[in-house]
């Protein structure tokens, strides 16, 4: 394509103003960003020293603590840790399930499309901020001085903070909702109530099926680190043996947490394919 | 001059298109007409290489096109524009970055990435925007807009990609009658004005007898009528769309 002549190009810039050349507010704001992320970028770092240097420092440690890792040993633990590692399943499979189970009803509590009303909405909303902005350590260790050490206080922490964010993105997918379908529903005769059952429930329970797989997933990751403050599974193990450097042990214990999260990778993406429908 | 030789496109058992032979002379505006799921789209995806032929060739100005692979294949699909039903714009982006992605094939690719187009480029966007009266909505965000000047978006985004090849494929199915008008005169003025080959698939007998002159009438993957739309006849039209016009 022939280029166009300047004095075209200045014409069409006269003509359409922010499209030959941008307007200098889009610009300035773009480069304002780029600017604004720089300083934070070099304002972090700074606050916390942080140095390529140091980094560098810390690896050779890190080389040596590898080192140490080989050969994995169990020393005769590897009952103990299947069956913390069974309870670590346990913990996240119960934990996600009641998280699941408490955010349905306060999902469509919370979706504007169900209950119209502003408080309930706003009150609930803001109610789930809260428990969310808490994280599931800091649960965790609440409820272990409630119930005491061990997994029931991992189950309420997962659950708790989980309840959180599902109830919120069930509450999302369920304003995404197609409405043709509650019209037909109520156009038929049906209360609000068919309404949830009959035309948005079906439409989102592979989102909420789908999304629930995530989090059990995210939680067998997560219920693994509830055993370092004492809420039960195989964490207690992990941390016991760091503490005292004993590496070899440790890196057993990475190595059967890994096929463990991998299996239930590869399980709950299967479950989700089935929930679906493809 | 475009030429297809025998070109066919099986999915699984279903041959959607079958031994197509034809060719098209610079500068002509031939309608592909026929029945949904005649396999008219395919035949155009097939040319632009969006589709991938089981059998056959493809050849422009004497090249073998149904070959070509990498760069080579990226700038035949440059040069053979495609517009589509659904307008296929990106939502998010302005009309003009939207019309800038035509360019992107011809560009550098940290313009291209970080949208940083030359002015040069953009003058162009807005000069094809400018030529199908929409100029003054290249700022807004393609969703803004209604159909018939979403879809004349995306004949500016074909023009400046400097097309030898327009590729049509049901340009005005979801538009209403007077977008239809606007977009398919749209399509009529850069044929004549540019010398550009169109290609445009239409389910309307009438819209193809306003401004096509040299009909293909697909039928189940196959050529069953090519010539002068005075030709078509009771007899062929019969023979394209099946017991009764639609």
């Amino acid at each position: 394509m022939s280029p166009l002549p300047q004095a075209r190009l200045e014409a069409l810039h006269a003509r359409y103003r922010g499209t030959v050349y941008p307007l200098p507010g889009p610009l300035w704001r773009g480069r304002l960003f780029w600017i604004g992320f720089t300083a934070c970028f070099l304002a972090a770092s700074a606050h916390l020293g942080l140095s390529p240097l140091r980094f560098w420092a810390g690896l050779g440690d890190l080389g040596i603590i590898a080192g140490q890792m080989w050969p994995p040993t169990h020393k005769g633990f590897l009952p103990e840790y299947l069956g913390a590692l069974g309870e670590t399943l346990a913990i996240a499979f119960l934990g996600t399930l009641a998280a699941s189970l408490i955010s349905l009803p306060l999902g469509f509590l919370g979706a504007r499309n169900v209950i119209p009303n502003w408080l309930i909405h706003f009150s609930l909303r803001r109610g789930l901020d809260v428990v969310r902005g808490v994280d599931v350590l800091v649960w965790a260790l609440i409820f272990v001085s409630v119930v005491g050490l061990g997994p029931f206080a991992g189950i309420l922490a997962i659950a708790f903070n989980d309840t959180g964010v599902l109830a919120k993105i069930y509450a999302e997918a369920i304003e995404n909702a197609d409405r043709k379908a509650s019209e037909a529903v109520r156009a038929a005769g049906g209360d609000e109530a068919d309404v949830a059952r009959l035309a948005i429930l079906p439409q989102v329970f592979p989102v909420l099926i789908s999304n629930s797989l995530y989090f059990f997933e995210a939680n067998t990751r997560s219920a693994t680190i509830l055993g370092v403050v004492g809420a039960g599974g195989i964490g207690y193990f992990l941390a016991d043996r760091i503490r005292v450097s004993a590496w070899s042990d440790a890196a057993f214990i990475i190595l059967l947490i890994l096929p463990t999260v991998a299996m239930i990778d590869v399980l709950s993406r299967w479950l989700r394919r089935l929930a679906l429908g493809r | 001059m475009l030429e297809l030789c025998s070109l066919s496109r099986s999915f699984a058992d279903v041959r959607a298109v079958d031994a197509v032979s034809l060719s098209v002379a610079p500068g002509e505006f031939v309608g592909v007409i026929g029945r949904s799921g005649a396999g008219k789209s395919t035949l155009l995806r097939l040319i632009n290489r969006l589709v991938e032929p089981t059998g056959g060739e493809i050849r422009f100005d004497g090249e073998t096109v149904s070959g070509l692979r990498g760069r080579s294949l990226r700038d035949w699909r440059r040069r053979s524009a495609m517009i589509f039903q659904q307008f296929n714009l990106i939502d998010r982006l302005s009309v003009l970055d939207n019309v800038l992605v035509g360019r992107a094939a011809s560009l550098p690719r940290w313009r291209s990435w970080t949208m940083a187009w030359p002015p040069a480029d953009r003058a162009v966007a807005i000069e094809a925007l400018d030529r199908l009266g929409i100029a003054d909505l290249a700022l807004k965000r393609a969703d803004q807009l209604s159909g018939g000047q979403q879809q004349r978006v995306a004949i500016a985004r074909a023009l400046v990609q400097n097309p030898q090849l327009i590729l049509a494929d049901e340009p005005v199915a979801s538009l209403d009658p007077h977008s239809t008008k606007l977009v398919m005169d749209s399509l009529a003025r850069i044929n004549r004005e540019d010398g550009l080959t169109v290609l445009v698939n239409l389910h309307h007998l009438e819209l193809a007898r306003e401004y096509c002159r040299r009909v293909v009438g697909v039928a189940a993957g196959r050529v069953v009528f090519d010539g002068a739309i005075d030709d078509l006849d009771a007899e062929a039209i019969r023979t394209i769309y099946g017991a009764a016009p639609q």
